[in-house]
């Protein structure tokens, strides 16, 4: 029978140990990991805007709008803000979110600046300077019975590409 | 030569004894502003409540009771920018010391102890859910999301979800008041124990004894007489807010403005680099006194340069208003919107539509009319409406703003004694 030595049994015991702490913490990363209940509610991403025709056109307006999040027990009403160009028939909705670091935009300059880390957009949304890693991310929108509405999403923060996180 | 290789030695080791001094120092002052943090803490989660409607005012009340509720909230406040600082120092002597590679347990310890503490002033920066407070938040997750491969699952992890929210809130006090502080706590202890003899001596002194005291004395005074900064609460559509990082994040501000094409440098690269540099440092090879103060120094001129510019670039930006001054603010701009009609630009209710519909309304500049009234008739009138030609504005002003007025009534339109 092979004699138990001092280093084996220090090393099980390390290992065993390490695996009773890694079992005690296990619960309370996996409800942290799994349970993240501050999303928008996945039925309802199309948010109504009102009347197609209503919206004025050939400049830019600044709506907020307002949905609906899952918070545990409790729905909680949220809100975006978001940017509207209707030129006839065709229409731009930007998001306020920075794409950099997640700032709330403004309109400025002749298109938009975010005040955190000074991008400058066109009014397009296309970056024109400052640190922004893609333009302003648009949503898809879409006309239904003569009311508009748009697609909401959330985007990650500070990547080339436009990734949809919630 | 033996001279000066003589001299060289003797201030060497006086540079040594001045160092030990500070480090000593640095060491003292830490732990009693972590232990102040923590005791002050505990006073502040007696009156604080998590959740994303009462967080804010639970705070404001403690800020308007003044008195020692808004002095454990300085003292909070301060303390932490304070031990960011003495935490500093204690690393920086210990590294010119050439302890790094004797002392690697307390090095590796000491380094952990101070990047929990970031960790505690990144969580706690959220909780009094100001627009300082939600929005720095909000650009350190997306700078945290921003992390290659793991990024967004860390965030949305911190966050609890893909917005911040009450889960939010909820796990930033347990990582800040909870989890950091047991961790940071046992960390502290076992530093003690392992230099325990030492400290023994030091603690003996009576010089130590009082000069603590005392330091308490004053900073309890100073405490109890400046208050902690609250601006207005969060609002996540006020697209004219411009967020800023506490001052001991600008130099990161400024070094992302210099690698915008690659955001994951800033936010995973650099992190990773200097970690590993730090924890690596017991490693590498004994680094020769110049070295070291030159690494030191470097690193400290790279902090104030990268800090003193993006303060002169930002010297043009309006100063932050506090709370106070910010809703007084509010004030005055919605009565030039909703009152100036009626009641005149001074108050005195000579406003266009006074004439124009002969309505009796009151001039607030008369002694009269405050004789006549109360701060409940007023607040009633401007929430309720009066009479037939008076308004109500209980769906168009909150009830705070409500109040907001009746402040900015007495100070702009009454009558001084």
């Amino acid at each position: 029978m092979n004699k138990i030595t001092r280093r084996t049994f220090l090393k099980t015991w390390q290992i065993a140990v390490g695996s009773i702490f890694a079992m005690m913490t296990a619960p309370t990363i996996f409800y942290w990991w799994r349970d993240q209940p501050n999303r928008p509610k996945d039925i309802e991403n199309w948010i109504d805007l009102g009347k197609a025709k209503k919206i004025t056109e050939n400049e830019w307006l600044k709506r907020p709008i307002s949905f609906e999040i899952e918070d545990r027990w409790k729905t909680k009403a949220v809100q975006e803000m978001l940017y509207i160009y209707r030129e006839g028939r065709n229409v731009t909705i930007l998001s306020s979110i920075c794409p950099h670091a997640g700032c709330l935009i403004k309109t400025g300059n002749g298109g938009f600046i975010c005040p955190c880390h000074k991008s400058f957009f066109d009014d397009k949304g296309t970056v024109i300077e400052g640190p922004s890693p893609r333009p302003l991310d648009s949503m898809e929108w879409t006309v239904k019975k003569g009311r508009l509405y748009v697609k909401y999403e959330q985007y990650r923060s500070g990547i080339k590409s436009k990734e949809v996180i919630g | 030569m033996s001279s000066i290789v003589l001299a060289l030695k003797a201030k060497r080791s006086l540079d040594k004894m001045n160092l030990q001094f500070i480090l000593k120092l640095s060491a003292g002052l830490s732990f009693l502003f972590l232990s102040i943090l923590i005791l002050s803490g505990w006073g502040l989660s007696g009156g604080y409540i998590p959740s994303e409607s009462e967080a804010f005012s639970s705070i404001l009340y403690l800020r308007k009771m003044g008195g020692v509720g808004q002095m454990i909230r300085s003292l909070h406040f301060y303390l932490s920018s304070g031990l960011i600082i003495s935490g500093f120092i204690f690393l920086m002597t210990f590294y010119l010391n050439g302890y790094t590679s004797q002392y690697w347990k307390q090095w590796v310890l000491s380094l952990s102890i101070y990047f929990l503490i970031i960790g505690s002033c990144f969580t706690g920066y959220l909780l009094p859910m100001d627009q300082n407070a939600f929005w720095g938040t909000q650009v350190r997750l997306g700078i945290v999301e921003s992390v290659p491969v793991i990024g967004v699952w860390i965030a949305n992890l911190l966050r609890g979800g893909s917005t911040i929210g009450s889960e939010t809130l909820s796990r930033f006090i347990t990582i800040h008041a909870s989890i950091i502080p047991i961790i940071v706590s046992i960390i502290t202890l076992l530093l003690i124990q392992s230099q325990w003899e030492f400290i023994k001596t030091i603690l003996s002194k009576t010089s130590i004894l009082f000069g603590t005291i005392i330091g308490l004395v004053l900073i309890y005074f100073w405490t109890y007489s400046v208050s902690a900064p609250l601006e207005l609460p969060a609002n996540p559509i006020d697209v004219d807010y411009t967020p800023r990082p506490e001052w001991y994040f600008l130099w990161l501000f400024e070094f992302g403005k210099y690698v915008e094409w690659a955001p994951w440098i800033r936010s995973a690269l650099l992190p990773m680099a200097g970690t590993l540099f730090l924890l690596g440092l017991p490693f590498l090879k004994h680094q020769a006194t110049n070295h070291r103060i030159g690494i030191a120094v470097s690193w400290c001129g790279t902090w104030l340069l990268l800090t003193s510019l993006t303060l002169y670039a930002d010297r043009d930006l309006p100063e932050k208003l506090n709370y106070e001054s910010a809703m007084f603010v509010q004030a005055e701009e919605n009565y030039q919107s909703l009152c100036y009609d009626c009641h005149g630009k001074e108050g005195k209710g000579d406003g266009p539509q006074t004439k124009t519909f002969s309505l009796e309304t009151p001039d607030f500049t008369s002694k009269t009319y405050w004789r006549g009234t109360d701060d409940d008739k007023i607040l009633n009138a401007i929430k309720e409406g009066k009479g037939k030609d008076m308004p109500d504005f209980k769906r168009k002003l909150s009830k705070d703003q409500i109040y907001a007025q009746l402040e900015m009534m007495k100070i702009l339109f009454k009558p001084k004694k």
